[in-house]
């Protein structure tokens, strides 16, 4: 660039797998309400994921039906709201997605119950779609959800059914423990990857450096929600740049923290940041809902490395160490060893 | 949360506060005198910081004047540093200020609140001691006006009950070239490794620091160097902080080798815009 300005380029890739309890299960209830609109009970944490919306369309999909008709309980009860292992491990849509679908499938077979006894019809020839359960080969056929999801009440006052409650859940299937010895086991069930790189422009008389761009291919099986991935995947991205550019505890000789408030210890703000580009690819998971993948956590991994190398070649030295202070690329360029 | 209770008191004058102090003082509140309130609650809060009293001076309008009397700019102590900054009436003062902290907590600290900091940076005094200016200081014994050389001693020495009232900085300072650089360990909102800010007046470059050694200051041994033109910029550097009042600093911000290096790349920057080569 100039005298003493260089921009470089640092690559870095990620594989990840979940590693969980191997009973980690989820639950999921799907209730209706009388205008036929749903009821979703989970037990994942809404912690900024945005996990709730996805199970929503999730649930929207099987019911072939408007997410603006389906209700997502956000509050929970760990009295009596289903379980949810933990809302960790980028496992909420997977988990709970599961569950969520089972818990449709469960509500579907009984609307198409009652709808059979009063269309009759063989439950097999009948089909939910757009509020209505109606015969496949002939949609006139056909009776409202929301005068079945009550029960239904013949003319003569006569009734069948009531509320429709659909129950699922999901466990991940032939989990075990990996052996400490070698490492072997199954400790989640898909294993996710992508690419991640950096581009830097550093200041060789005091080795500060800018973060310019950043990009990320995540391989995401199916994308649920555009703008919740990309919205994970960037906000990843920042945590792993903050954690590979400032983010540290400083010890002590006697281990007392000295930088124990957001005064001394900083993270990168709005500002400081790169450009970000994040783009998928989409090999379906076949276990994941809808094919979807782990995508929660998976922004972050390679974000230290592809700095690091972008940083070592344009510092030209090594940098095996985070966080990549400037004085800390200083100090490798000056032939200091790198604990 | 901040761990205790304490009155709150909001003199209208510079007279009421001081006699407000020495009445508290006396009943053991250890009284604080409060603007932005800044420190109090952060540090308050991790109780390194004990009051019975806070004395407002916000609400006393000599505290919060800003005015040009007589050629003299006369700039209040509870102005915050976003005001000092936004009015544009003290450039190098507005600017130096605006590298504290983040823009949301200088529409709270103050330019008294900072210059009196309990943290070694006070970054707001740095003009004031390039441009000879004079603080207005009351207290229960009265007020005074002293050339800030005198009141500040790497910090502003205050008799008990003292506090700032205002600086009086002559107006023709406002209006020569200056230079302000701030430079962090890596984040954009920070303390310093180094500020440097420095003026050019027809006698020469004077320049200040922060967050270099453990305290602010301006030298005029270190000036004289800088200004001895007949020898490279460099070597003016390298004797000048030789010369220093006291160690360059290591801290969790950064190593002493590290913040020299920094240092003498702000201060050669620092020179060649001032036209100091």
């Amino acid at each position: 660039m100039d005298a003493h300005t260089i921009r470089a380029k640092g690559i870095g890739c990620f594989w990840k797998n979940s590693s969980i309890d191997p009973d980690g299960s989820s639950g999921a209830i799907v209730s209706f309400n009388q205008d036929g609109s749903l009821n979703l009970e989970t037990g994942v944490v809404e912690i900024g994921t945005g996990t709730k919306t996805i199970l929503a369309q999730i649930l929207a999909e099987r019911m072939r039906m408007s997410p603006d008709h389906i209700h997502v309980k956000f509050k929970i009860s760990t009295d009596i709201t289903p379980e949810h292992w933990k809302t960790v491990a980028s496992r909420g849509t997977f988990l709970a997605g599961r569950a969520v679908l089972k818990a449709a499938d469960d509500a579907i077979r009984q609307l198409l119950d009652i709808a059979a006894c009063v269309l009759r019809a063989d439950p097999v020839d009948l089909e939910l779609g757009h509020g209505y359960v109606y015969a496949r080969a002939d949609p006139s056929v056909r009776i409202a959800v929301k005068d079945i999801c009550y029960g239904y009440k013949y003319p003569n006052g006569n009734s069948i059914g009531g509320q429709i409650i659909g129950r699922g859940h999901y466990i991940q299937r032939r989990m075990n423990y990996t052996n400490p010895e070698t490492g072997e086991g199954t400790p989640g069930p898909e294993w996710n990857v992508g690419a991640q790189a950096v581009e830097i422009e550093l200041d060789t008389r005091d080795y500060s450096y800018k973060l310019l761009k950043a990009i990320s291919v995540n391989d995401a099986g199916k994308v649920l929600n555009p703008k919740a991935a990309k919205g994970q995947v960037m906000g990843a991205m920042s945590m792993g740049l903050s954690f590979a550019n400032r983010e540290t505890f400083m010890f002590s000789g006697e281990g007392a923290i000295y930088n124990a408030s957001l005064r001394d210890y900083n993270v990168i703000r709005y500002g400081e940041n790169p450009e970000y580009v994040v783009e998928f690819i989409e090999s379906p998971c076949l276990d994941g809902p809808y094919g979807a993948r782990a995508l929660g956590e998976h922004g972050l991994i390679a974000m230290p490395a592809a700095l690091a190398a972008a940083l070592s070649r344009a510092a030209g030295v090594q940098l095996n160490r985070l966080p990549l202070f400037p004085e800390t690329i200083w100090r490798a360029k000056m032939g200091e060893p790198q604990p | 949360m901040i761990p205790y209770n304490f009155d709150y008191y909001a003199p209208a004058t510079v007279a009421e506060a001081a006699a407000l102090f020495q009445r508290l003082d006396a009943e053991g509140k250890q009284p604080l005198y409060y603007s932005g309130g800044t420190e109090i609650i952060t540090i308050g809060r991790i109780n390194r910081i004990y009051t019975e009293a806070v004395i407002d001076l916000k609400r006393i309008p000599d505290c919060r004047q800003a005015a040009v009397q007589s050629g003299k700019l006369v700039l209040g102590s509870a102005l915050t540093l976003s005001e000092l900054y936004d009015s544009r009436v003290f450039p190098l003062l507005g600017e130096t200020g605006a590298g504290v902290a983040d823009r949301t907590s200088r529409n709270k600290i103050t330019f008294g609140g900072n210059i009196c900091s309990k943290f070694i940076y006070r970054e707001a005094v740095l003009p004031l001691l390039l441009t000879d200016s004079e603080v207005r200081i009351a207290g229960p014994g009265g007020a005074r006006q002293t050339p800030i050389a005198e009141a500040f001693d790497g910090q502003l020495r205050l008799g008990r009950g003292e506090f700032v009232v205002q600086t009086v900085t002559d107006e023709s300072y406002a209006r020569m070239p200056y230079v302000t650089i701030k430079k962090r360990k890596v984040a954009a909102i920070d303390y310093p490794l180094v500020t440097v800010a420095a003026l050019r007046t027809s006698e020469g470059i004077r320049i200040a620091f922060s967050g270099v050694c453990a305290f602010p200051f301006r030298s005029q041994a270190v000036e004289r160097m800088l200004n001895r033109r007949e020898l490279p910029l460099r070597d003016r550097i390298d004797q000048s902080i030789a010369l220093f009042p006291a160690p360059v600093i290591s801290d969790i911000k950064g190593s002493a080798a590290y913040r020299e290096l920094v240092l003498k790349l702000v201060m050669e920057q620092t020179m060649r815009a001032l036209g100091g080569e």
